[in-house]
């Protein structure tokens, strides 16, 4: 056979390797394009998934904006930073249900029960999170670090002893409010809830300037991969994306003036017996509040408490903004401000002014039209001048003057003068929620009850600071506007809002540090602010209403003022608010301060005359935040002698004001003898 | 092979595993701390941590109410706020330059 011949069956066997390896190349071939396909056409989408199965994404928490004090009132003060409040690092305890074996359950949760201090009752509600079906059970929240510790060296034998994977407990990370000046502040700030927001992980605000700044305060979550194994611990694995922490607040507040007005505050609350007090100090030529005090305090670590019980639940609200009342014989001297812009419109016209200070006007009738009662002085005044009305506080003065003004310029311009001047009735848009207005009544409009907001003897009831309501910085604001030479500047809470990266860059999203009164519109002409402040100036001197909040060695000039409160719609002759509102030193202001006491005690103290009075119980409050706040502030004594009459220390021919008192004494006993 | 061929050869393979041994060991530096650098991560963290923690404390210590309190007590009683006149602030560029006359031993 020839050898190009091929053997039939040799052929066949070729035939059948060379279909099987064109079979085995197809399918070889095959395999590549499905590698092609798995690799390269939908490489992405099968590694999301083996890195999904893999590996799992954890948040990283952020850090929220903290709140900062004033460090920058006067030379000489730390310029440290100084939080009210700050995210402390702590740790939630987490366990594993699944992964525990039923026999070392009861074991585990007695161990863990006892190094927790948990109560009977905790233990057994506890303890059913052990027999849930679940992979994550939630056993404790907010442990600090050594208490971390001590439970990672409990576990770590034990896991090993009951033959339990290691993540079968764990704990995660996250920060918690906490306030290093206890309840100092509290209701301006508030505070957050302990759960966050579960879609979100945010915070929840409770109020306060929490609540008003919580789009800057809150930060954004970073997120951390880890590898889904029992030997990888939950706090490892890689940080793919920076947690951004929240801008930080700085505000205009000081801590250590808070803490004197708290302190002063809960002190002379005390001793009249009131239900409560509040104090406002704000600095007249920016308008920044440097204080807010409020008694009884609210404990943002309690917040729970305060939220569950109607009683305290009105503790949680800055009574200073979000509570109006009457402003009772402090709204005088506003009174007095808006005759003499009066006068001065009327000058200005060619036509005869209202009246002059120095004026001798009759005060011995009260009887005014509409009126069913006359207005009464605390005692019987013949003549006053306005600096006699202005120590003595007398009504029947200011219902003249006003019943002057409004047959003069009428109803309408008075009310206009009140609210265009001094912004009643109007929001003072300070940083903080719940904003109460307050009324100002409006020739013409009615009330809910169908009752006229203005009728015939309104403007006599407004001279002596009686239906209207406000709110007590719209008042601390009208005083400042007087303080500073006719200003209305802006109640502001927050001086600057800064937002620290990682890279230890800064980033100033809200800068007000600059002076605000140049802005300020110029709405009183400061004479008239002048003369007013000498009218304010006898108030606390011999023969003044508020002697007591004569601020020892310092200059000041105030006015007291005592409203009835309104309870079930009337007037409560038992129930009163009584305030001081004044300001020192009495050239070149520092600060203005309100101090009102909610319902003091109603007795007659022998020798000082009637608690409930704010001369009586307001003053003194007044006088020790004063004294002490300038004290604080490195402030140069400017009366070094005016101290009281028998005060060692006075000197009554170099005290400030002295001579002009005696003055005026005269005067006034030449006509009223 | 002439002698300075074969000289020059050695000096250059020399050169070139002097190198290879300094790249590789610079390798193995940057790789112990590459492997070092998480745990110093997490030791910072740590401290940032315990500083955080101990300034709260410092915080808590120095809560004015707390201080208030304390100078209200008899063995404190000459402590006083200083009069602003009182206060007298060096700027920092003519403090630095004191100090460093005094320690060249101009002082």
């Amino acid at each position: 056979m020839s050898p190009l011949s091929p053997h039939p069956a040799a052929w066949r066997e070729r035939k059948r390797l060379v279909t099987v390896a064109i079979l085995m190349c197809f399918l070889f071939s095959l395999l590549i394009f499905r590698f092609y396909q798995i690799q390269i056409v939908e490489g992405e989408k099968w590694t999301k998934i083996a890195l999904s199965q893999h590996q799992m994404v954890l948040v990283e928490p952020f850090r929220r904006g903290a709140f900062y004090s004033n460090m920058s009132i006067t030379k000489g003060h730390s310029e440290d930073e100084q939080p009210f409040v700050i995210d402390v690092p702590k740790f939630h305890l987490f366990i594993d249900p699944d992964s525990i074996p039923p026999s070392s359950r009861k074991q585990m949760a007695n161990d863990l029960f006892k190094l927790l201090n948990f109560s009977n009752e905790l233990q057994k509600k506890m303890f059913g999170e052990f027999e849930r079906k679940s992979r994550c059970r939630k056993i404790c929240m907010w442990l600090d670090r050594e208490k971390r510790d001590q439970i990672q060296q409990w576990w770590t034998p034990f896991a090993s002893r009951e033959k339990i994977v290691k993540n079968a407990l764990f704990f995660t990370q996250d920060y918690r409010r906490s306030y290093p000046f206890g309840t100092l502040l509290g209701s301006v700030l508030h505070t957050v809830q302990e759960e966050k927001d579960p879609q979100s992980f945010q915070s929840l605000p409770t109020g306060g300037l929490e609540m008003v700044f919580n789009s800057y305060l809150k930060g954004k979550q970073g997120k951390r991969l880890m590898m889904r194994s029992p030997r990888h611990p939950i706090d490892t694995g890689t940080l793919v994306e920076e947690p951004e922490n929240g801008a930080d607040v700085y505000l205009t507040i000081n801590h250590y003036l808070q803490a004197i007005a708290e302190a002063e505050l809960a002190k002379g609350v005390q001793e009249v017996k009131g239900q409560g007090g509040w104090a406002v100090m704000m600095d007249p030529k920016n308008g920044e509040i440097l204080a807010l005090a409020q008694m009884p305090p609210f404990n943002p670590t309690r917040y729970s408490d305060y939220f569950n019980n109607p009683a305290m639940q009105e503790l949680t609200r800055v009574k200073a903004v979000s509570d109006c009342f009457e402003p009772g014989s402090i709204f005088k001297p506003i009174t007095l401000a808006i005759c003499m812009k009066a006068n001065a419109e009327l000058q200005k016209a060619g036509k005869k002014p209202l009246f002059s200070p120095e004026e001798k006007m009759p005060t011995s009738n009260g009887m005014l039209p509409g009126r069913s009662t006359p207005l009464k002085d605390g005692r019987l005044h013949h003549f006053l001048n306005m600096n006699m009305a202005l120590q003595k506080s007398s009504n029947v003065y200011m219902g003249r003057l006003v019943h002057r003004l409004i047959s003069t310029m009428g109803d309408r311009w008075y009310r206009n003068a009140l609210e265009e001047t001094f912004g009643f009735g109007l929001k003072t848009n300070i940083e903080l929620p719940a904003e109460n207005q307050g009324l100002l009544p409006t020739p013409g409009k009615l009330h809910p009850n169908g009752k006229l907001e203005w009728s015939v003897p309104t403007p006599y009831s407004l001279a002596i600071g009686h239906n209207i309501l406000i709110n007590s910085i719209q008042m601390v604001r009208a005083y400042a506007l007087i303080a500073n030479g006719g200003y209305l500047v802006q109640p502001h809470l927050v001086r600057k809002i800064i937002r620290k990266h990682a890279d230890g860059s800064q980033e100033t999203i809200v800068d007000r540090t600059g002076a605000l009164m140049p802005q300020s519109k110029q709405v009183l002409d400061p004479k008239i602010a002048q003369r007013l402040v000498e009218g304010m100036k006898f108030v606390t001197k011999e023969g003044g209403t508020s002697k007591r909040a004569d601020v020892m060695g310092y200059t000041e000039a105030g006015k007291s003022g005592t409203s009835e409160k309104i309870i079930a719609g009337n007037y409560s002759k038992q129930h009163h608010i009584s305030s001081f509102l004044g300001f020192v030193p009495a050239k070149n202001p520092r600060f203005v301060l309100l101090v009102s006491v909610d319902d003091p005690e109603s007795k007659f103290v022998p020798g000082v005359g009637k608690q409930q009075h704010g001369g009586v119980c307001a003053a003194p409050i007044f006088r020790q935040i004063a004294q002490r706040s300038l004290q604080y502030l490195g402030h140069e004594p400017d009366d070094p002698y005016g101290y009281p009459p028998g005060d060692p220390r006075r000197d009554a021919r170099k005290a400030d004001w002295a001579a002009e008192v005696d003055a005026l004494k005269k005067i006034y006993l030449q006509w009223n003898e | 092979m002439p002698k300075g061929l074969l000289l020059r050869l050695g000096f250059c393979l020399g050169v070139v595993c002097f190198c290879l041994y300094s790249y590789l060991n610079k390798q193995n530096e940057l790789t112990h701390l590459k492997i070092r650098l998480p745990q110093l991560e997490k030791e910072i963290k740590l401290i940032a941590e315990e500083n955080c923690r101990l300034q709260y404390e410092i915080d808590r210590m120095e809560n004015p109410t707390r201080l208030i309190e304390l100078a209200h007590r008899p063995e404190f009683s000459n402590l006083k706020h200083p009069m602003m006149k009182e206060i007298l602030t060096v700027p920092e560029g003519i403090a630095v330059k004191s100090d460093s006359e005094r320690t060249s031993g101009l002082w």
